[in-house]
């Protein structure tokens, strides 16, 4: 089962908003089975009702999908109060966390942080970004939470030169929990590298979409040279695994 | 035609990379691309003495498949200018600059110079312009104004976070050319096509590091007519390294 690890889906403020069921047919089109979809920022600051537009087009959807909930850890009591709501009422089967777009450094995730832990949940971080969600930042959040699987978007690092590319692969050595998705990831041989000298359990195929090109980064780790094994684990069996994705049924609420 | 803009050639351990021309020829081979502007990892002078007769030799075993540039560091001002001259009599199409390897700042008097040779022997030079400081598109456009007769091709058109400042920069400026190895985003291809013209767009994989293959397929995903996609595939690079084949 081939499953794009990440898409954002609903009003956004930063991108051209994508309504889910547009998502899931372009999804189709590129040969993908199922989702794991977070929403975007609305327009309006609240997530609150961004996870409950997701969850609402989610359940309408007959694809695989699964869901995480975004919070905003600056909100504190609250984001982890919303977080507690995503996983329990909501079904949401992870967390997200943009630290770019609620502009907030990585290390301020504690509270989000706490309640995967408390509740077994992984947490996918929008990583690379300057100052705020570095690869070695992100190292650093998942050594402090060593129960909670933390994913790093973007190869863990957004430069063209590379710069942050061995950062990236030395906090993935550093942290055993720490997981990164191939969106972005100019660098093939990279991919390979990941898949092949550090574990293909941790390396997910993700798109990001629309952040990044949704058909071209599922040619991205198409055109990658992986084993068969591993490549059943990078295209799919990785996210099933992590965010408890049915091959047959989208997850309800 | 199709010709790679952008490919590298090298075995340079202190980089971790080596990468003898077999390589790249493979993946041209596998993704149909006919022909490749190749140029190493290591500036001269630097941390190799031998680049030049390196990538000469690495063309002189594929001459119908690769094209030489030759890759310098600005600051080292007579050398590099020595190298450049020896580079283009004895073969080279044109220079190859990556800021962030040298610390040369593209708008400053050791670059602009080497650029202002550029433009009076009619040679092209591929910048590294990405997402770092002195390498942002702005950096390109005090560098173009100050050549205006050398023409410069921007390698990633902006990388991930600059590419609407590239193509700007191009809008502002006839001697900037965007090549489109490693932004990840098709869809800004065909942006720039319409922006700044099919003529000023070439396509580039910087392989083997990128796969020639999936970067070929971006540009056709870019969704170009076809007499545009003829010009980024090959024909303006053509055009640039005055080939007559």
């Amino acid at each position: 089962m081939i499953v794009d690890a990440l898409v954002v889906a609903g009003p956004n403020r930063f991108r051209p908003s994508s309504e889910l069921r547009d998502i899931v047919a372009a999804a189709a089109a590129a040969g993908v089975e199922g989702l794991v979809v977070t929403p975007g920022r609305p327009l309006a600051y609240h997530l609150g009702p961004a996870n409950d537009h997701l969850a609402d087009a989610a359940g309408a959807a007959s694809f695989p999908i699964a869901r995480l909930g975004r919070v905003d850890p600056l909100c504190g009591a609250d984001a982890a109060a919303e977080a507690q709501r995503c996983l329990g009422d909501l079904g949401c089967t992870g967390l997200f966390l943009h630290p770019g777009e609620e502009a907030f450094p990585i290390r301020q995730a504690a509270p989000v942080m706490e309640v995967a832990a408390d509740r077994g949940v992984p947490v996918v971080v929008a990583a690379g970004l300057y100052a705020l969600s570095e690869p070695l930042q992100v190292m650093e959040l998942a050594a402090a939470y060593p129960s909670v699987p933390v994913v790093m978007t973007s190869g863990g690092q957004i430069n063209i030169s590379g710069l942050g590319m061995l950062d990236a692969w030395l906090a993935l050595q550093h942290a055993p929990n720490l997981y990164v998705m191939t969106n972005g990831e100019y660098r093939q041989d990279f991919i390979e590298r990941l898949a092949r000298d550090l574990d293909a359990t941790r390396v997910l195929y993700a798109s990001f979409s629309p952040y990044f090109d949704l058909q071209y980064e599922r040619s991205r780790v198409a055109n990658a040279r992986l084993d068969p094994a591993a490549r059943s684990l990078v295209e799919g069996g990785n996210a099933c695994r992590m965010f408890h994705l049915q091959p047959t049924s989208s997850i309800k609420h | 035609m199709i010709i790679d803009f952008h490919t590298h050639v090298d075995e340079a351990p202190a980089f971790g990379w080596i990468d003898p021309p077999d390589k790249i020829v493979a993946l041209l081979d596998e993704a149909g691309i006919d022909l490749a502007v190749a140029m190493t990892y290591t500036d001269l002078p630097g941390l190799n003495p031998d680049a030049l007769d390196y990538i000469l030799d690495a063309v002189a075993r594929f001459p119908d498949r690769l094209v030489a540039f030759v890759r310098l560091n600005p600051n080292y001002r007579a050398e590099a200018a020595a190298f450049l001259d020896e580079a283009v009599e004895r073969g080279a199409r044109g220079l190859k600059l990556h800021p962030t390897t040298t610390l040369a700042h593209p708008a400053e008097e050791p670059t602009v110079a080497l650029l202002r040779r550029c433009g009076e022997i009619g040679i092209p030079v591929l910048f590294h312009c990405g997402d770092d400081p002195y390498t942002t598109p702005q950096t390109f456009a005090l560098a173009a104004a100050g050549a205006p007769d050398c023409l410069i091709v921007l390698g990633h058109m902006g990388g991930y976070l600059h590419v609407e400042e590239a193509i700007a920069v191009a809008e502002m400026h006839d001697n900037l050319f965007l090549e489109t190895s490693a932004m990840p985003y098709p869809s800004l291809i065909r942006v720039a096509v319409d922006r700044i013209g099919a003529d000023r767009v070439l396509f580039g994989s910087d392989g083997p590091g990128c796969n020639p293959a999936l970067e070929l397929a971006k540009v056709r995903q870019a969704g170009l007519s076809a007499d545009d996609e003829v010009l980024v595939l090959g024909a303006n690079a053509a055009r640039l390294l005055r080939l007559s084949r």
